[in-house]
């Protein structure tokens, strides 16, 4: 079965580290296959929390959250 | 594309090595012999950057010494969890050679919430940052300012925290619309309520399979235990750290990390700048292995401190820092649910796991339950628990060493109960021919047939044995590009972004270009670690070698290719009639003519010749089109260890480590790697954990010397097998192996502990106090 990437728009500013590699923030779509293994961070807050104080993940960095940043492409 | 076919090895040589033919691009060199039959490749080559590593010559980020260099430090919070209220730097600004200060905030325009600081969630965030002429007097300015806190209360134990009135790390709901997206049935890890996250049911093997209610009701033994992991911080001999020189032209950044492509693109997001305007270098690393992948909060403070400055400023974070806020193996609390047929056959696996990341997620087990046997009814739910403790990070091979220690003990335990050996069991439902193998060669090397039945060793000191085994995936990074150039002075260049985390990439990149240019690996000089260069992939997964050695041989072999037609036309042949061999290029219907190969540099047309190639896929394709190659990076590891049943000491007295990697590229460097992964994994089994005060939310032993790690002494013989393994994949078929040196490692301990005492130790570090709790000889 191919596991195919998310098809989201995820935050410009979501950037995360999988086991296989990084994920940057603004690519479309976004490789994250085993999330029970990716760690998460904000590029903008350069750490675990976004500048709203919120978690930062791929459930939680999506359009309408107000440090939302949709990426340029 | 226009393609060919090539026959190339395939299989395991002294097994079952056979050939096999594959479609490959026109543009890519012929297959490769198995290694016997090279010259440089499959070689114990020297590392080329041997002597100026030893000799100090070798300028690691921690050394860079730019003119007007200042030097940084950070102030971090020292409550758990709260707001600031107020921060008052007047003193600080004060301090003679205090050049800039910088309070990290929120702003309205970034959407921020409550007020305009960050709110704590653990002990260790950094607030601010301060540039001075020296490090002390940064630090003296740091320890003057001033910060107002309002606390708050906090967890940070993984079983508190699930509680319904545990304080919580991060408010509930975030606000965002309704529709605001949907990651997908199986990417649901990051769903849940209160500090709990998950479940993850799936990983990119897929999810859930089969009937598991069938699946045991059909078994004749069960085996169902809990098994823990402590956190397990980072110990880089190098820290985290930048030096960062913002010029108006370019942002200059040297960088102690796994992955300079990333850090440039991470510090040019956060600055809105174009990529080509910040250059980062790394030339020599001392360590990273898996939290080095990021800018950290560290690099966007160095440079905004730098361009307040208008000078160089180095940021390197202290080891106290490290272990508080650079990244951790998170925890695990497992249960695991196996049963099976009386002739071993797997009939049904249940996990069901939480861990913790502190304020961050990804703490699941990995994909070893999923994948390492053949069973039909399988089941996973892995949650995360979130806490106020530093945030967790990728650690060499994440997932699976905590899973690892888990069903590893889990086969061991069901191998008892069905009066089996552990190695005929795994014989039975493991599928991997490499892992076949390495149990065969292991078990002969490592005496595996002297075991003795658990606890029937006597005396006091107790020796027993155990054996353990693990699977990483082959990720292949399709983003790697690299250059080779070779000039008319008769030298030869790699150049490429891929940075050398001290595994030995500079080497192989030189083994692989000499191979095809039959040169020695001395006469290639390989930069590496420099943005300036084509991207190259990310040190982490494992990744490196299968990622980029292809298309550093396929440039060099482009490049000789043009070279050849230009001598070719002059020798009014044609350039398939000429080869590469020990520094000379020779016509191979007429071996006397021939000439030396930089003799016939110094003839080109043009004073060089470049390259660049990137990764194509995979000769038989992929698993999954992403770069999930076929097969997989399989260990087995064979432990002897002592236990002393007075003292409750655990010495570990031999590992036998048996691993494959395709082709082995420079068998002095894998040994050095399955080295490391070993004494990694001794750490973990035995010494390392992170100790936290419930009172206070402090980390207790954020140091060197009450955070153990083993000293010389505590570090056994180890034996390393390398099996050569073809899978005609690629024109170098080599991968890399740093992730699984260290899977099998701890819980092959725990297993020997097991067989020495009789009793079992579901918990890691084995300590001295575990070992006599075990025995009845102290008690909690």
């Amino acid at each position: 079965m191919e596991i195919k990437p998310i098809k989201n728009t995820f935050c410009k500013y979501l950037k995360a580290k999988s086991p296989y590699g990084t994920t940057e923030g603004g690519e479309n779509p976004w490789f994250l296959l085993d999330e029970a293994n990716t760690i998460c961070w904000c590029i903008k807050s350069a750490g675990g929390a976004g500048p709203d104080d919120g978690l930062v993940a791929p459930r939680e960095c999506l359009a309408g959250r107000s440090c939302f940043v949709a990426p340029e492409n | 594309m226009e393609k060919r076919k090539e026959i190339f090895p395939f299989g395991i040589p002294g097994h079952n090595l056979s050939e096999i033919e594959r479609e490959i691009p026109n543009d890519e060199p012929p297959a490769w012999p198995v290694n016997d039959q090279l010259k440089e490749v499959g070689k114990r080559v020297n590392r080329i950057d041997a002597r100026a590593k030893v000799t100090g010559e070798a300028k690691y980020t921690s050394d860079m010494k730019l003119s007007g260099m200042l030097y940084a430090k950070f102030l971090r919070s020292n409550i758990p969890h709260g707001s600031i209220t107020s921060i008052d730097t007047s003193e600080a600004e004060k301090v003679p050679g205090v050049h800039g200060i910088h309070i990290i905030t929120k702003n309205k325009e970034d959407g921020m919430v409550g007020n305009e600081y960050p709110e704590i969630k653990y002990v260790g965030q950094p607030i601010a940052g301060v540039a001075a002429e020296s490090l002390s007097i940064a630090k003296d300015a740091v320890a003057m300012i001033k910060i107002e806190y309002d606390p708050k209360s906090f967890v940070i134990d993984l079983e508190e925290a699930m509680l319904p009135d545990a304080p919580l790390v991060f408010k509930e709901p975030i606000q965002r619309q309704e529709d605001g997206g949907d990651v997908g049935v199986v990417h649901d890890g990051s769903k849940g309520q209160g500090n709990l996250r998950g479940p993850t049911t799936s990983s990119f093997y897929g999810g859930p399979r089969g009937d598991l209610e069938k699946g045991f009701a059909e078994a004749d033994v069960m085996v169902e235990n809990t098994y823990r992991t402590q956190v397990h911080t980072h110990m880089p001999l190098e820290t985290h750290g930048v030096v960062i020189d913002w010029k108006p032209e370019e942002m200059l950044v040297y960088a102690s990390t796994q992955n300079t492509a990333g850090v440039r693109n991470e510090l040019a997001n956060y600055f809105e700048l174009p990529k080509s305007q910040v250059r980062v270098i790394c030339d020599f690393m001392g360590g990273g292995f898996g939290a080095k992948h990021s800018a950290g909060s560290f690099g966007p403070m160095a440079a905004i401190l730098s361009k307040k400055t208008k000078r160089p400023v180095w940021l390197m974070i202290d080891r106290k820092e490290e272990h508080l806020a650079e990244g951790n193996r998170p925890s695990s609390i497992q249960t695991l649910k196996i049963g099976a047929k009386r002739d071993g056959t797997l009939t049904a696996i249940q996990q069901k796991s939480h861990g913790t990341a502190g304020v961050a997620l990804g703490a699941g087990v990995g994909r070893i339950a999923q994948i390492l046997y053949d069973c039909p009814n399988f089941k996973t739910e892995q949650y995360d628990v979130l806490t106020h403790a530093g945030p967790g990070a990728a650690w060499r091979a994440p997932g699976n060493v905590q899973g690892a220690f888990g069903v590893e003990q889990a086969i061991d335990e069901l191998a008892e109960k069905l009066k089996m050996d552990p190695l005929a069991l795994r014989d039975k439902i493991d599928k991997s021919e490499v892992r076949k193998v390495e149990r065969s060669r292991g078990a002969e090397l490592f005496g595996w047939s002297n075991r003795k039945p658990a606890g029937s060793a006597s005396g006091i000191i107790k020796k027993g044995m155990g054996v353990a085994q693990s699977c990483w995936p082959r990720f292949v990074t399709l983003n790697s590009s690299i250059e080779v150039r070779i000039l008319n002075d008769g030298s030869v260049e790699v150049r490429g972004s891929v940075q050398d985390i001290g595994t030995g990439t500079k080497t192989i990149l030189a083994q692989v270009v000499a191979e095809e240019l039959g040169l020695k690996t001395t006469d290639i000089t390989v930069r590496i670690g420099d943005t300036l260069f084509p991207d190259g992939p990310g040190s982490g997964g494992s990744v490196v070698t299968q990622s980029i050695t292809p298309p550093a041989r396929n440039a060099a072999y482009e490049a000789k290719m043009k070279l050849f037609n230009q001598i070719a036309t002059k020798w009014e042949t044609e350039a398939s009639k000429l080869e590469a061999v020990d520094g000379f290029i020779i016509h191979k219907d007429d071996r006397s003519k021939k000439i030396p190969f930089k003799e016939a540099l110094r003839g080109m047309r043009t004073s060089q010749i470049s390259v660049t190639a990137s990764r194509s896929n995979d000769y038989g394709g992929f698993q999954q089109p992403w770069g999930l190659a076929y097969g997989d990076l399989g260990s087995v590891q064979f432990a002897e260890v002592s236990v002393n049943t007075n003292t409750g000491f655990v010495k570990v007295d031999r590992v036998v480590a048996a691993h494959s990697c395709g082709r082995p590229l420079n068998m002095s460097q894998l040994e050095s790697q399955v080295n490391g992964g070993v004494i990694q994994g001794i750490s973990y089994a035995l010494y390392e954990n992170r100790v936290m005060d419930k009172g206070t939310g402090h980390f207790m032993n954020a140091n060197v010397d009450q955070y153990k790690v083993p000293y010389s002494m505590e570090i056994p013989e180890i034996e390393v097998i390398i099996v050569e393994e073809y899978g005609a994949l690629s024109s170098t078929d080599a991968y890399g192996i740093g992730e699984p040196a260290n899977i099998a490692t701890a819980v092959a301990i725990a297993n020997a502990v097991y067989n020495a005492i009789g009793v079992r130790i579901y918990e890691i570090p084995i300590t001295p106090a575990s070992i006599l709790k075990a025995l009845n000889k102290i008690y909690e």
